[in-house]
């Protein structure tokens, strides 16, 4: 170090460089300097103190979440629900980013010696530089705006813990993802899977576009205000909506699952908001992928327009069919050896994501894709220890991925170093989302009424609307490429935008729920609910349910449900489960009888065994959940027209959707208890896969 | 602190605006070729575990023992490495472009000026001059050539506070004293000897005119301690499978985990000695590097066990807070260490030992599942994709240098080391133990000295010199070797030796414990004389006040503490531990789970010096301590039962009623 103390002032760099470059793509340059021998030992220890400061860097981060995962942990046991952890996690990483910004002067040390040399080409990969006869080998880590170049050299600290984006969106977010897609309610979510599929496609489509309009608005008010430094292009502001469009509301769920808020509100947030994330990051590369031919790039150009949509469908799909068709491969035989099961399952989930990318497709769909196909075949494969470990090996990976991005997006804020505050963008950027996130949510939720027996009510749409918190992945997104000055405005604006969704909507999420009188009113779901210790109804709810259930569930159900929905259902039901799980009918007996041989074949042994078993208890639920559900969607219709006459039947039901209720949101030992006592109840019925003439 | 940050500016000959556009899109797409071709890469390394895992289930459904799980990973490595070295071929788009400068240093950034756009290159590494050529040779191999530093700093820290955290407790104690011994004494030894046949070789190799570069006495003494780390995984995994004697298996795998973080510092330590003079012995530079050894030692110890310590979580409502806060905070211990300049791993082991004496306790029956399986998989995955990059560097590995005379030697070296590391100690411990460490023992020690993860992550760390290329290559060599011969030879060495491998222990049970029991009750006044004073010392101390501190089981401080501190103790002591007491309940079991362990381990010692004398009682005894996980947890079950009258005294002496604790076994079981 001393060395290089005294070395490093006089060190006058003179690169008298000369080049010719004939080849097309120099991949490698070789650059020889003379040094003394004396430079070396300082490297070398310039090496291990980087790496310790590495080591500092990576130490703050866990320090961080450890503080988060403490405090977090006091909020818990006394009861304060106003910050969720991932708020606390900004707000932490918000107080060190303050501190490592203003607390610790910077220590810069560099000297500009220019030396000149001339390159016909691009940058190359990678450079050799011959120092004295030893080589040292540099790599292209990417291009520095020249704005940037005095910031980089400004403070060595904040570039310290500025980690590399694709960090993010390679690490981090696929267990995140894939956590998504596994524990994706499957009861609730394929009930709604119609609303879903709508608000999550249609709606974000919607939203991007209204929000790129905009802020396309707000640019050009910009320019003629004279607030503009630097280009803005209308497929900027059509990236921006995409990216802002991805949802993530871990904060109001989290406080939903807490409290045990409505079953179908929460899948139909939930399942949005997952969704919601492949479309949005399909959406954005096929806006980037939007390069119109002509030099002019703000104009309308219909051939890269379709072009673009061809890259979304092109992507989507081939990432979805990636994503399901390695979760329908896992299908593992490893019973005996939980270790071995659980690790093959990691790493096939984790092969998903490089195989898409590999191929050009997007990992992280695939990853969401799979792990709902994962968690609807392989898991039914799986041992009951490896079931639980994978659950809680995802559980742990995406807890901590979580927190560490939100962390980070505090530490962002400051550490950062290319910020651009436009005031005037931020605050058309607030009107926009919220504009935007109404004509997502209130004329899809028209739309859907007209088809839905359930309706979604006001309440209910209002609580959509608030519930529009932006997380990680338009955190990932934005902070993916912030080479322009469009680009950087985004990401501010977006780290800001996050920030207030998180903390105002996050935290205002109880008493939003209790102003809209989601809790209070719902004649179903609410007022039993007050007080009622679950495990105390369970009983009678059951019984009345059964009753109810018999006399006018089933006959109504039929005509309820979308026979597209229920056509799937029968043919997984019958022919895909049997062939990929171990559970469901043996295919000997949904198959036609000329088919036998094939059936037989096909057809594991143990779900030959599993069919007089108790651990069959996976079949019945699938069964069991669907049917309750049609009944369910009948009861709730009844209930709405005539509430004096079905008073008691009402009550009934009430109390029924009631201890359903508890039993889908509330945590999940009891859903498999109630789960347990349904199968037993529906277990006459499970063959025929959807009962209509069985009275009782 | 001082970065050096050095621009250069090359002046584009055509600066035009489209020029620089179409640049630009070159650029990204280069970028984006090249993450398409990393993601290829490492899947090709995800694909490599997949088949292994896939085939290692065929073997243990088959009942196949030649081939442990971390030798088929090196072979499937092995054949990955040569398709990818043979088959495939990469058209090089290289052109060298030799520019001369005057540099002073080499900055760690560097920024190049291209017409105007500025583009940041980040200091890879030192290049050997004889490597040049090479580098730009095939840019494919080079791709799934991983940094060194990978390995030290991820995939190593699971692995080893894996071993750490599964420690068998009871076994690790009760030979605490030959385990010290072997992997203290041992390792410097065999250091010493493997070193000194080395430098004999490379100064014979010299003689011949074998030797193409420098080769110093400290490179001598870096490969000896270096390929002394044994991790005898594939044995020990053959051993759990038998059912082979506890002793012996804690011995090794005892030695095998302390032996890693010796030989850790050791060859850091070696390094650090540099005497003024060129490579003549200098006692001021020893001096200095043996302090550098015992303080790196001590102080990474102590970090570890104070975080270890630290760690007193009280989060037991929230499972997945608490298994994340315990990852944290593992994880945390390393990059302190590494932040202070000591050794992580080293820090991360003792930790990992500390956290399963004192925090385990503290978790919840949910976490210590979940920290488990955690670890495990981790561990799994981590050994055995170093075990796959073994086996295709062998072939990627672009500067191999393969000396047949340096090759011959070594593995002359190893073995002598080895055996000067065993058979000496073996006769050493033997005068002062009671349960002598028999000579078929000391064979199958001698045999178990496979080399593994930690020898490789070391040899590879740098791989800049001549020397250290050239032991990079015998390193793999002999991991190699050592891990299919020797691994698979494990199941006839054993048959060979005559060492007993476990009788199905379940039926055992019954007979064995009867015995046992008898001989505790009848031996346990010969117990005190035999153990070790300091050990009594240490662990009456820690289960006296170190445990109830900070832990919730063990007695509560107020039973402990003389009355006079009574206001402290109550204070210390947690309420769940005062609970603990009043109702001795299932929850406590890992209180008396310990005491158990201990108490069993006297009387089994006691039990074994028996045998020795006739072996027909002592044979069904050891079979039951002997056992598979499971069987201990049981076991040990029914001894809390047997120890609880005991537990309140430490070390109970005048408790001679086994009668009484049969009836209780027999319900337990």
């Amino acid at each position: 170090m001393d060395a290089l103390r005294r070395g490093a002032p006089t060190a006058r760099w003179r690169w008298t460089a000369t080049a010719a470059l004939k080849d097309t793509l120099p991949a490698w340059l070789l650059l020889s300097a003379a040094a003394g021998l004396r430079a070396e030992d300082g490297t070398e220890k310039e090496a291990e103190e980087s790496h310790r400061q590495d080591s500092v860097n990576l130490l703050t981060f866990i320090l961080l979440l450890t503080l988060t995962i403490l405090t977090i942990w006091l909020f818990k046991h006394r009861r304060v629900r106003f910050v969720h952890e991932t708020g606390l996690a900004m707000i932490y990483g918000l107080l060190v980013g303050v501190i490592l910004r203003y607390g610790i002067p910077a220590t810069s040390y560099h000297h500009k010696t220019p030396p000149s040399c001339s390159l016909m080409e691009g940058p190359v990969s990678t450079v050799l530089l011959n120092v004295s006869g030893k080589f040292f080998e540099y790599t292209l880590k990417g291009e520095i705006n020249s704005r940037e170049i005095h910031n980089v050299e400004q403070n060595d600290m904040l570039r310290k813990v500025t980690f590399d984006p694709e960090v993010f969106f390679n690490i981090l977010l696929p267990p995140i993802i894939f956590h998504a897609g596994y524990s994706l309610k499957k009861r609730d979510f394929f009930r709604n899977l119609g609303s879903i599929i709508t608000y999550a496609f249609l709606g974000t489509a919607i939203s991007c576009f209204v929000i790129g309009n905009m802020m396309y608005g707000v640019v050009k008010l910009m320019q003629v205000l004279g607030q503009l430094t630097d280009k803005f292009y209308y497929t900027d502001c059509l990236f921006f909506g995409a990216l802002i469009s991805a949802t993530d509301p871990v904060t109001v769920l989290a406080i939903f699952n807490d409290l045990d808020a409505d079953g179908d509100l929460y899948a139909l947030l939930f399942g949005e908001s997952v969704l919601n994330d492949a479309v949005a990051i399909v959406l954005s590369s096929s806006i980037m992928a939007y390069q119109p031919s002509a030099g002019n790039t703000h104009m309308f150009d219909a051939s890269a327009f379709f072009k673009s949509v061809g890259v979304f469908v092109g992507i989507f799909s081939g990432s979805f069919v990636m994503g399901a068709a390695t979760g329908v491969v896992t299908f593992t035989k490893l019973h005996c050896f939980p270790l071995l099961e659980t690790a093959l399952f990691f790493l096939m989930s984790w092969s998903t994501f490089l195989l898409a990318e590999a191929c050009g497709f997007t990992g992280v769909v695939s990853v969401l894709f799979c792990g709902i196909t994962q968690a609807h075949y392989t898991c039914n494969n799986l041992s009951a220890e490896s079931n639980q470990r994978t659950k809680q090996l995802f559980e742990v990976l995406h807890f901590l991925a979580e927190n560490f991005i939100f962390s980070y997006m505090g530490l962002a804020l400051f550490t950062f170093q290319n910020h651009i505050f436009s005031p005037i963008f931020i605050v058309g950027a607030f009107t926009a989302i919220f504009v935007g996130r109404a004509f997502n949510i209130y004329p899809l939720s028209f739309l859907l009424n007209l088809g839905r027996r359930h309706r979604i009510k006001g309440n209910f749409q209002h609580m959509m609307m608030f519930a529009g918190l932006r997380g990680a992945m338009a955190f990932a997104l934005a902070i993916r490429d912030t080479a322009t000055y469009a680009r950087q405005m985004m990401f501010t604006t977006t780290l800001l935008i996050v920030f207030f969704t998180v903390w105002v909507f996050g935290g205002g999420t109880t008493p939003m729920l209790s102003w809209l009188h989601i809790r209070g009113v719902d004649v179903l779901f609410l007022v039993f609910r007050v007080g009622v210790d679950p495990d105390q109804d369970q009983q009678p709810c059951i019984d009345s349910f059964q009753v109810l259930q018999g006399a006018e569930g089933q006959s109504t159900t039929k005509q309820e449900s979308a026979w597209l929905f229920r056509l799937w259902y029968s043919f997984d039901h019958k022919y895909l489960m049997p062939i990929l799980t171990h559970s469901g009918p043996p295919l000997t007996s949904t198959l036609p009888a000329y088919c036998g041989p094939l059936a037989s074949c096909l057809t594991s042994r143990q779900a030959y065994e599993e069919q007089l078993r108790d651990e069959d208890s996976e079949i019945f639920r699938n069964d069991a959940d669907l049917t309750f559900t049609f009944g369910d969607t009948s009861i709730t219709s009844n209930g709405a027209s005539g509430s004096a006459a079905g008073g008691d039947a009402a009550g009934g039901s009430g109390w029924s959707a009631n201890g359903k209720r508890s039993g889908s949101t509330s945590e999940e030992a009891l859903e498999r208890e109630l789960d347990s006592r349904e199968q037993e109840l529906l277990s006459r019925r499970t063959r025929l896969v959807f009962p209509i003439e069985d009275h009782i | 602190l001082c970065k050096v940050f050095c621009i250069c500016v090359c002046r584009a000959s055509s600066s035009r605006e489209e020029d620089s556009a179409m640049e630009n899109m070159v650029t990204e797409k280069r970028v984006e070729e090249s993450h398409r071709q990393d993601s290829a890469d490492l899947l090709i390394f995800i694909m490599l575990l997949t088949l292994t895992i896939l085939t290692i289930w065929l073997f243990k459904h088959r009942r196949f023992r030649f081939l442990h799980e971390t030798g088929l990973a090196m072979i499937y490595g092995v054949l990955v490495g040569v398709v990818l070295r043979y088959g495939i071929h990469v058209p090089r788009d290289i052109s060298n472009v030799t520019m001369s400068c005057h540099v002073n240093a080499s900055p760690a950034t560097l920024l190049v000026n291209v017409s105007g756009k500025f583009y940041e290159y980040t200091l890879k590494g030192e290049i050997g001059a004889s490597e040049l050529n090479d580098i730009q040779d095939n840019e494919m191999l080079r791709k799934v050539t991983f940094d060194p530093e990978v390995f030290f700093n991820i995939l190593l820290p699971p692995i080893i506070f894996h071993a750490g955290y599964s420690l068998k407790r009871r076994h690790f104690f009760r030979n605490m004293g030959s385990i010290l011994a072997y992997a203290f004494l041992g390792t410097v030894v065999s250091c010493f000897v493997i070193g000194l046949l080395m430098y004999g070789c490379v100064v014979l190799m010299k003689q011949v005119g074998q030797l193409g570069g420098d080769f110093f006495f400290t490179d001598c003494l870096f490969f000896g301690a270096i390929v002394s780390a044994t991790d005898p995984v594939t044995v020990l995994a053959i051993f759990n499978e038998l059912q082979v004697d506890v002793d012996l298996y804690a011995l090794l795998f005892g030695e095998s985990v302390l032996n890693d973080a010796v030989a850790l510092i050791l060859s850091s330590s070696i390094v650090a000695y540099q005497p003024q003079g060129d490579n003549t012995f200098e006692f001021v530079a020893l001096l200095k590097s043996f302090g550098m050894f015992l303080g790196v030692f001590s102080g990474s110890f102590a970090l570890g066990v104070a975080t270890g310590v630290v760690t007193f979580t009280k989060l037991r409502d929230f499972q997945l807070l608490e298994t994340a806060l315990f990852f944290l905070m593992s994880w945390s211990t390393f990059l302190l260490a590494e932040a202070c300049g000591f050794t992580g791993v080293v820090a991360v082991l003792f930790c990992g030992i500390t956290q399963a004496h004192y925090t385990f306790n503290n978790l919840s029956p949910d976490s210590q599942d979940r920290t488990k399986q955690l670890f495990e998989l981790l561990n799994f995955l981590a050994e055995n994709f170093i075990f796959s990059y073994m086996g295709l560097t062998l072939f990627t590995f672009q500067s191999h240098v393969f000396n047949p005379m340096f090759i011959v030697g070594a593995f002359v070296a190893v073995f002598l080391g080895r055996a000067a590391n065993i058979y000496p100690l073996s006769f050493l411990l033997n005068l002062g133990r009671r349960n002598k460490i028999g000579s078929n023992f000391q064979h199958m020690m001698m045999f178990a000295g496979l080399r593994g993860a930690m020898t490789f992550a070391l040899s590879i760390r740098d791989t800049a010199t001549y020397a250290r290329q050239m032991m990079f290559s015998t390193t793999l060599l002999v991991v190699f070797f050592t891990v299919w011969v020797c691994g698979g030879g494990t199941t006839q060495m054993l048959s060979c030796q005559n060492i007993r491998v476990g009788v199905d222990s379940d039926q055992d049970n019954s007979v064995s414990l009867a015995p046992m029991s008898i001989a505790e009750g009848s031996e346990r006044k010969t117990t005190k004389q035999e153990s070790a004073w300091l050990f009594r010392i240490w662990y009456n101390f820690d289960h006296n006040y170190l445990k109830p501190i900070l832990t919730h089981s063990g007695p509560p401080l107020t039973a402990t503490l003389p009355p006079c501190c009574g206001p402290l103790a109550r204070f210390l002591t947690s309420s769940q531990a005062f609970e603990n007491e009043c109702q001795l309940k299932d929850d406590d079991s890992d209180l008396i789970l310990t005491d158990g362990d201990i108490n069993l381990a006297y009387g089994d010692i006691t039990v074994s010096t028996d045998a020795s004398g006739s072996h027909t009682s002592g044979g069904p005894a050891f079979a039951g301590a002997a056992t598979s996980d499971d069987l201990d947890r049981e076991l040990t079950y029914g001894d809390n039962e047997l120890v609880m009258r005991g537990t309140r005294l430490v070390l109970p002496m005048d408790d001679s009623d086994p009668p009484f604790t049969d009836p209780h076994h027999r319900l337990r079981m």
